[in-house]
């Protein structure tokens, strides 16, 4: 077995092992850039901004409604509407020693400061946390099986690099006509144009766990005593220096002053957050929140003295004067993409389904060419047939099962208990249908067929969701493009595009299924496709 | 600028694949022999199209945000050449005609 042969084999069983996994770690992922958005679209009660937020009234509501809600707070901060945020909200969090410690947040009308009940949902946050935290299994596991898959990404990643013989020649190639050769070159288009976020996002991925699988290397500082590891993560992760509140009881100047001030002396700024430190104290600091407009950051701050409205300096931030914390964070940014706007989110997003694209074209093309050896060869192998229907249930179910979490989220009984859970409970639940059925289905169906029927179910239950929303919401598609809302509007037309998709693969299986049947009739020897 | 240097790495992007004669064959047949001169032609002005593309972006973002788009929108637009050679080869010299009247039309916009 020569170098090239032995990476082929280390390519091969990485990515086969792993892949499925590595499947759902980027479709879920890739939902995360645009979790904001799910999340809207699955809590309908919020209403839309109906015009010009009026920071004038509105933010002096927040800031009353604060008082009230959170009088012992150590720290609030009001969340102001802007671009693909739609949300205006209050965040508050109490001190441990009282009873309802920690922290805590309400949804503010943004057309009238009045507080909303909205329903409980795990939003589009369960997905992107399902990317790494997975489901029913412990945290730490769960960090381990995905920071071990992104290591075999990571391995595939290269080994398909030295594999690939004519890399540059076939750059551009995509031979859809030719078979196994159109999966592979599909597998190597999806692979090779994306591989600069390829290995930004594994390799980002692995050092944001790497206190979980990198643990040799904290532990011989700190030992593995669980509160000396507290106290590492406290002084690493520490964003802030606090300032100790007096104790002393002042009256603050309110916020709306320090929100014209930030917009007199920086016109062109968009203000993200107003936090408050220590409220109602002598030593309270008032923070501003700008979105930034070049760099990776998502917010540059500047700070104030509540009660005089002096400049405060700058928090200082964990990763200042530290080389390795500088580029943890940068790598934590360029992962999560919070800094990104509305095209470099959509680039991110689109590169995340190429990810996917990737590994399911991988795991498709393994089975394709085994099919074709095993038929010609008459052999019939379980594993094969295993995979087969793995393939099907997982890179068609998974959609469907997201499909249905979507259903779920506006079908289950708004006052149902631990309703989020069960949000959760049905995409598994119909995931674990989509997984069964190939092998069900083919005691007596081909392999085709079953494709067929789930990426007929997937076609049919994504044009579904539009309608879906228009008869459990008052704000549908229609309405929602009339207003011009494009993050209500957005969610539906993606998800009558995913249809079409959907639909589209409906037809080419179909269509290659016939040219294989009339093909077969000539000469039954004959490859067959999927 | 950002639609100007997307456009430009566009044109590279054909430009680099009529390098190939595999592609030529497909989108210019008349034209699927050329002179070894007119390939490093082709090739050369679809990496500085792709050079300039990153210089916009890098000098218009800055360094980190320009590589992000920069890398972000290659992708794209290759695999959009890969699917048009696929799908509709011949689109691609008019596509190419198109993108070379259009660019200069951005430079004021921009």
């Amino acid at each position: 077995m020569n170098f090239r042969h032995s990476m082929t084999w280390l390519h091969t069983w990485s990515g086969l092992l792993l892949g499925w996994l590595l499947y759902l770690m980027f479709v879920t992922g890739t939902t995360g850039y645009f979790d904001v958005e799910i999340t809207r679209w699955m809590q309908p009660e919020i209403p839309v901004q109906s015009e010009q937020f009026d920071t004038n009234t509105l933010i002096p509501k927040a800031e009353q409604r604060l008082r009230e809600v959170a009088p012992k707070a150590e720290e609030y901060f009001i969340e102001l509407p802007q671009g693909r945020y739609p949300y205006f909200m209050i965040w508050w969090h109490n001190p441990d020693t009282i009873d309802e410690a920690g922290w805590h947040s309400e949804i503010l009308d943004p057309n009238t400061g009045v507080p909303i009940t909205a329903r409980e949902t795990a939003g589009g946050e369960f997905l992107y946390r399902l990317h790494y935290v997975l489901h029913y299994i412990p945290k730490a596991l769960a960090y381990w099986l995905t920071s071990l898959a992104a290591m075999f990404m990571l391995v595939a990643l290269v080994t398909g690099v030295v594999i690939h013989r004519r890399i540059f020649k076939d750059f551009f190639t995509f031979r859809r006509t030719k078979k196994q050769t159109s999966w592979l070159d599909m597998h190597n288009l999806f692979g090779v144009l994306p591989i600069p976020f390829y290995l930004m996002i594994t390799y980002s991925g692995l050092i944001l766990l790497m206190f979980s699988t990198m643990l040799p290397i904290p532990a011989s500082t700190f030992g593995l005593n669980p509160e000396k590891f507290k106290q590492m993560y406290n002084t690493v992760f520490t964003e802030a220096a606090h300032r100790d509140a007096a104790g002393i009881a002042a009256d603050s100047i309110p916020l709306l002053d320090f929100y014209q001030r930030t917009q007199t002396e920086n016109k062109d700024a968009v203000i993200v957050h107003i936090a408050v430190e220590n409220p109602g104290d002598k030593h309270a600091l008032v923070e501003i929140g700008i979105q930034p407009k070049t760099g990776l950051d998502n917010a540059d701050t500047t700070r104030y003295q509540a009660t005089n409205g002096e400049a405060y300096p700058a928090a200082s931030h964990y990763s200042d004067g530290s080389a390795p914390m500088a580029f943890y964070e940068t790598m934590e940014k360029l992962h999560e993409g919070l800094f990104a706007g509305p095209l470099l989110r959509w680039l991110y997003f689109l590169s995340g389904l190429m990810g996917a694209a990737m590994v399911a074209t991988g795991t498709i093309f393994w089975a394709v060419k085994r099919r074709y050896a095993h038929d010609k060869a008459g052999i019939e192998s379980r594993g094969l047939r295993l995979v087969e229907g793995l393939n099907v249930g997982i890179v068609v179910g998974l959609p469907i099962a997201i499909a249905a979490y979507f259903f779920a989220n506006r079908l289950l009984p708004a006052a149902l208990e631990s309703r989020a859970e069960w949000e959760a409970h049905s995409l598994f639940l119909v995931w674990f249908i989509a997984l069964i059925h190939p092998f069900v289905r083919r005691a007596n169906a081909s392999l085709s067929s079953v494709w067929t029927e789930q990426l007929s179910v997937a076609a049919l239950i994504y044009a579904l969701i539009p309608l879906l929303n228009m008869m459990t919401s008052d704000y549908h598609l229609i309405k929602a493009l009339r207003h011009g809302d494009w993050v209500l509007a957005g969610f539906d037309l993606f998800m009558l595009l995913a249809a079409f998709c959907f639909a589209c693969a409906v037809y080419r299986v179909n269509k290659n299924n016939k040219i294989d049947e009339t093909a077969a009739t000539v000469n039954p020897t004959n490859e067959v496709r999927v | 600028m950002t639609a100007l240097a997307c456009l430009l790495s566009l044109l590279g992007c054909m430009a680099l694949s009529l390098s190939k004669k595999r592609h030529r064959k497909e989108a210019l047949p008349r034209y699927k022999n050329l002179s070894d001169s007119k390939v490093r032609c082709l090739l050369l002005s679809g990496f500085i199209c792709q050079l300039v593309f990153a210089a916009i972006l890098i000098e218009s973002k800055g360094v980190a945000l320009g590589l992000v788009y920069g890398f972000g929108w290659f992708s794209i637009a290759a695999f959009s050449q890969a699917l048009l050679l696929s799908f509709r080869p011949r689109w691609t010299p008019p596509a190419l005609v198109a993108l070379v009247i259009v660019a200069p039309l951005l430079l004021p916009a921009s």
